[in-house]
């Protein structure tokens, strides 16, 4: 138990706000069914990135760099 | 038609029809709006306001009509209110009447508002309707609820069928004017996959009333032909007339409705009415024009004062003319040309009354020319006439000398506002362009671009080649090749961009009202009175005045009001501000949003494999989220308590069957299946063996149980994981989740089985005997099979994982079936069962059977808010492992606090009352109110082997108050109840063995 009651507390019911890019988790439910990041603009709804669970935006962006053939993603 | 021109016009002579307005018939021809043929024949009064119930006519020619709301239809189930006159499509046997008044158009009770209104100005209902409270119920609340309101509702089931469509194109353009047509003649040359709509039945837009221009070297009214058959002719080019762009949403997601049948009158069948259109559009070209601006003057709002520009229209789309002396009162050149064209087809002009002081240019000189008297620096100041115009004032602002001049017909224009609206929605930044008075495009959000005269370009040259090269700017957006450019040479007459917002008197002292918001009626007086009761936010002064807020919010009013905000706050009409437009653009039915979801369509409904044979024998069904449950069996002349009754008796001496297929059903598969459990529920289950089953309990990550159910251990890597009905999909979720998220490294995967398998369950002491026969391969007896265990096999041929399991109390079995063989199987065990009177139970009396038993339910004795402590189930955390879900949270303060809810059972004093799922406990019944509410009933039923009432509750400290009495306060009285242990049927578990 490395958080003390406070902020644990805080983990589980206190979110921020943040006006701007913000990362954030979504599921693809009337898909495949999987979770993936997205780097989103809260203001905008502008979609900046997507990238795999457990990656962080550029490493993902090199290996789809790496392994592309062509046909890029909007 | 008394007010039809011989010839001329867009109309189809060829077709005559007969509609009726008010119980009167009138003739008009295809090619018609209602509105149009109504002027036709002559016709002025059209409704009454909303609030003042004043009498009012045609303000406008299309989607911005303030004032003439109609009812169409012929019957309860067809009839639409509060449709625009200006945008019905007239039809042969088109029945329409007017709204808001009693007994009639031209007699209207209502109208004694008008004479009340100092007393109903802007917020009036915020000082008003206070005093005396008791006067709410009986007087104030029927009394308001019959006045408010416009148009009536239809009160029978729409019949009629709308769909919905998806599409996807390169270039989206929204609006078929000049501007709309050319961007669309330059995506279609282009290549790319375009759509074009608009809101009118033909496309064209201005062009529609256009008489004079020359584009590309022919008429107005030939190119638009050859333009729209070239655009029909191009297969990657969508025509969507009749279809409305209602809604912007991110991402170029616009929501487009097609009306596609209303124009050929009631009950098409073979067509659906309307069409809701789900485009996504890489690229967007907004074409959606201007809407011309009233003036402000007194009683600027009678039948027969009409927008300049909409007059124009009326003679030239429609032929028909809509006065026969007019009184022009402009602020810009455009309603010269109206003036010249009405005067060409016999109308005579009174005057123009032109605010300018010197108004300069072509039009002026022609005007005079034609002998027309141009008034400079005059303003309107009066008019009268109840229910159509008869004179008004002309007032010269230098001499102040006043002159009443008749008329019948009173044309205004104050300049035209750019249609953002679309814009707007989609978030891009509005910027006020003061050379126009007007708000324009600025920067977007989405991807798209504004031309023509939705982004104040206003002349005719300018428009086409601003649309032109707005469609291959989206071309190349696109990633389109660009066709060749093309030059459009106009010949049209400029006509400025003078205009103004606000109140344009300068001098003359003002009196009377001055309408602003003709539909909300809102005069220039209410909002002057809100920015002096301090509302200096445009957004306050539109909701404390309603500015803005009616059905077509604010389309000929919203840039006046700023102007008067302006003028009264003395602050640049940019620091004002403007407020949000919202979707949809015009109001939009019910219908072309719900499509086909709709009765047996709304939700999709779940049925088990044994469903039938339920229906069959009897059963009624509860919902159970999208499921189908046999609540219970009755027999005839049985109501459900007998029922439920008797189906109880009958498990607990003998047999019950039951369909417990709804369940969530889960299968846990992998190397570290064991290890995911544990981190997942808070029960240990590393030692649990093969065949065994144990009863798991999931929490949230703030401690509270989220879903509970029995768990199967089929093999060291395989688990047959339940769930509650409801909580099935919730329960995966969460699953999913941790494992994709957090604990990717384990080596697990999940299946969702609950379609795969069938459960029946057979509870009761002689269930062993009833399956024994049945069952092919597994020894079922007690030693072989003891109480949560399961085992595979076969059960009449058909592959079966077998669970002893109960959730009554009794000798149960749970039998796993592949869900399409669930009914031979319940069938067969049927049969095997009459030798015993097997009994179907339904979900009503599982949930009696169980709370005899005091098990809980997710749900019923949970709520989000409960922990396992508090019901009792502490027993089932593993206390020495390591984490599981929610387990840092347990050990939160409040989480372990004595004064907790905790579940007991109740027992009522007098046996025979029932209690009722929900009251409320309290200690003192003389407590007075707020009495102090120390928790609540959580289930209750009537329990037939006890032959009492029984019930569940949670109560603060409640296992501290075992053995006192407490009280449920009832509308009727106080009920007393001893609080006990919760399990109220052999507490010491002697009949599980049987």
């Amino acid at each position: 138990m490395s958080l003390d009651d406070q902020s644990w507390a805080e983990y589980l019911y206190i979110r921020s706000n943040p006006r701007g890019i913000h990362a954030e988790r979504w599921r693809h439910i009337n898909g495949c069914a999987r979770f993936f990041n997205v780097r989103r603009n809260t203001v905008t709804d502008e979609i900046l990135t997507t990238y795999k669970i457990g990656k962080s935006p550029e490493s993902q962006s090199e290996e789809l760099d790496r392994s592309a053939k062509g046909g890029a993603v909007r | 038609m008394k007010c039809r021109l011989p010839s001329g016009g867009r109309v189809d002579r060829s077709n005559p029809l007969k509609f009726t307005f008010d119980g009167k018939t009138y003739s008009g021809y295809a090619g018609d709006t209602l509105a149009s043929a109504l002027i036709a024949n002559g016709v002025h009064l059209v409704g009454r306001s909303f609030k003042y119930h004043r009498p009012r006519g045609f303000l406008s020619a299309g989607s911005d009509e303030p004032n003439a709301l109609v009812g169409v239809g012929s019957d309860s189930a067809r009839y639409t209110p509060n449709l625009r006159a200006t945008q019905v499509e007239l039809y042969d046997g088109l029945v329409a009447e007017s709204q808001n008044r009693w007994p009639s158009l031209s007699l209207d009770f209502g109208g004694v508002n008008d004479l009340f209104s100092r007393f109903l100005t802007a917020g009036f209902y915020y000082k008003t309707f206070m005093w005396p409270a008791g006067a709410w119920k009986a007087l104030y609340e029927p009394m308001i609820r019959k006045a408010a309101g416009l148009g009536k509702a239809p009160v029978s089931p729409d019949p009629d069928r709308y769909t919905q469509v998806y599409a996807h194109c390169d270039v989206l353009i929204v609006g078929a004017g000049p501007a709309g047509l050319t961007a669309a003649l330059a995506a279609g040359r282009s290549g790319v996959r375009v759509i074009l709509c608009d809101e009118q039945a033909q496309l064209g837009g201005s062009l529609l009333s256009e008489r004079k221009a020359f584009i590309d070297g022919e008429a107005a009214a030939d190119w638009l032909a050859r333009a729209v058959q070239e655009l029909a002719s191009r297969s990657n080019v969508m025509l969507l007339s009749r279809t409305t762009a209602f809604g912007w949403y991110p991402h170029n997601f616009l929501g487009l409705c097609q009306r596609v049948t209303d124009h050929l009158g009631e009950g098409h069948a073979k067509a659906p009415r309307e069409r809701m259109w789900q485009i996504r559009a890489r690229e967007v070209v907004l074409a959606a024009g201007a809407i011309e601006r009233p003036l402000l003057f007194p009683d600027n709002d009678r039948p027969g004062v009409m927008m300049a520009e909409a007059a124009r229209t009326y003679l030239n789309r429609y032929a028909a003319i809509p006065g026969s002396k007019a009184v022009v009162f402009t602020a810009c050149d455009s309603a010269y040309r109206a003036a010249l064209e009405l005067k060409e087809s016999g109308v005579h002009i009174a005057a123009i009354a032109d605010v300018r002081s010197s108004p300069k240019g072509p039009w002026i000189e022609t005007a005079r020319a034609a002998g027309i008297d141009v008034r400079p620096s005059t303003v309107v100041t009066a008019t009268y006439g109840r229910l159509h115009v008869s004179h008004a004032d002309l007032t010269d602002e230098i001499t102040g000398k006043s002159e009443t001049l008749p008329c019948d017909l009173l044309l205004m224009s104050g300049g035209f506002t750019p249609s953002v609206h679309l814009f707007s929605q989609s978030r891009g930044m509005l910027v006020y362009d003061e050379s126009i008075k007007a708000y324009i495009p600025g920067e977007s959000n989405e991807r798209e671009r504004s031309v023509g005269a939705c982004r104040g370009v206003f002349d005719l040259g300018a428009v086409i080649a601003n649309g032109f090269s707005g469609g291959l700017d989206a071309v190349r957006a696109a990633g389109g090749k660009p066709a060749p450019e093309h030059k459009f040479p106009v010949f049209a007459q400029s006509l400025g961009q003078d205009g103004v917002i606000g109140f344009a008197n300068k001098v003359v002292k003002r009196g009377g009202r001055a309408w602003v918001d003709f539909q909300n009626d809102v005069t220039v007086k209410d909002i002057e009175l809100a920015t002096r009761e301090g509302f200096r936010s445009i957004e306050h002064v539109k909701r404390y005045t309603t500015t803005g807020m009616a059905t077509d919010q604010g389309k000929t009013s919203n840039m006046n009001a700023l102007g008067i905000v302006s003028q009264a706050l003395d602050l640049p009409v940019s620091k004002v501000g403007l407020t949000t437009f919202r979707p949809p653009f015009t109001p939009t039915t019910f219908g072309a949003f719900a499509g086909q979801s709709k009765g047996e369509l709304f939700d999709p409904v779940r049925q088990t494999s044994i469903h039938d044979w339920a229906a069959e024998n009897g059963a009624v069904f509860e919902d159970v989220s999208l499921w189908k449950r046999a609540h219970y069996f009755p027999r005839p002349g049985e109501h459900m308590h007998a029922a439920v009754k008797r189906e109880c008796a009958a498990t607990r001496q003998s047999v019950g069957i039951f369909d417990a297929t709804t369940l969530g059903k889960i299968e846990v598969v992998g190397k570290d299946a064991a290890e995911f459990m544990n981190r997942m529920y808070t029960n240990a289950w590393t030692k649990l063996e093969p065949g065994r089953l144990r009863y798991g309990v999931v929490l949230r990550e703030d401690g509270f149980i989220m879903d509970d159910g029995v768990v199967g251990r089929m093999a060291p890597d395989r688990f047959h994981v339940t769930t509650t009905t409801g909580g099935a999909a919730r329960v995966l979720a969460l699953m999913e989740d941790y494992l994709q998220t957090e604990w990717s490294d384990l080596d697990v995967w999940l299946t969702s089985t609950t379609e795969q398998w069938a459960v029946i369950a057979v509870q009761g002491p002689n269930a062993r005997k009833v399956l024994q026969p049945l069952i092919q391969d597994i020894d079922i007896s007690p030693e072989a099979m003891p109480h949560m265990s399961v085992r595979e096999g076969h059960i009449c041929g058909i592959p079966t994982r077998l669970f002893r399991v109960s959730f009554t109390g009794e000798v149960g079995f749970e039998v796993n079936v592949p869900m399409g063989y669930g009914r031979s199987v319940w069938e067969a065990i049927f049969a095997a069962g009459k030798a015993y009177d097997i009994t179907p139970y339904g979900t009503e009396t599982m949930h009696v059977l169980r709370a005899e038993k005091g098990y809980i339910i997710v749900g019923q004795e949970t709520d989000g808010t409960v922990t396992p402590d508090d019901v009792g189930l502490s027993w089932a955390v593993g206390k020495t492992k390591k984490d599981f879900v929610g387990k840092r949270s347990l050990a939160r303060p409040a989480m372990t606090a004595a004064d907790r809810k905790q579940l007991v059972g109740l027992l009522t004093v007098d046996p025979k009352v029932v209690l009722e799922e929900g009251a409320q406990i309290v200690v003192d019944p003389r407590e007075p109110i707020p009495m102090t509410m120390i928790g609540h009933v959580t289930s209750s039923y009537w329990s037939a082997v006890l032959d009492r009432s029984i019930a569940l509750a949670l109560v603060r400290g409640g296992r501290a108050c075992i053995g006192t009495r407490l009280s449920v306060p009832m509308p009727n009285g106080p009920i007393t109840v001893e609080v006990v242990s919760p399990v109220f049927y052999d507490p010491e578990g002697k009949r599980i063995d049987g």
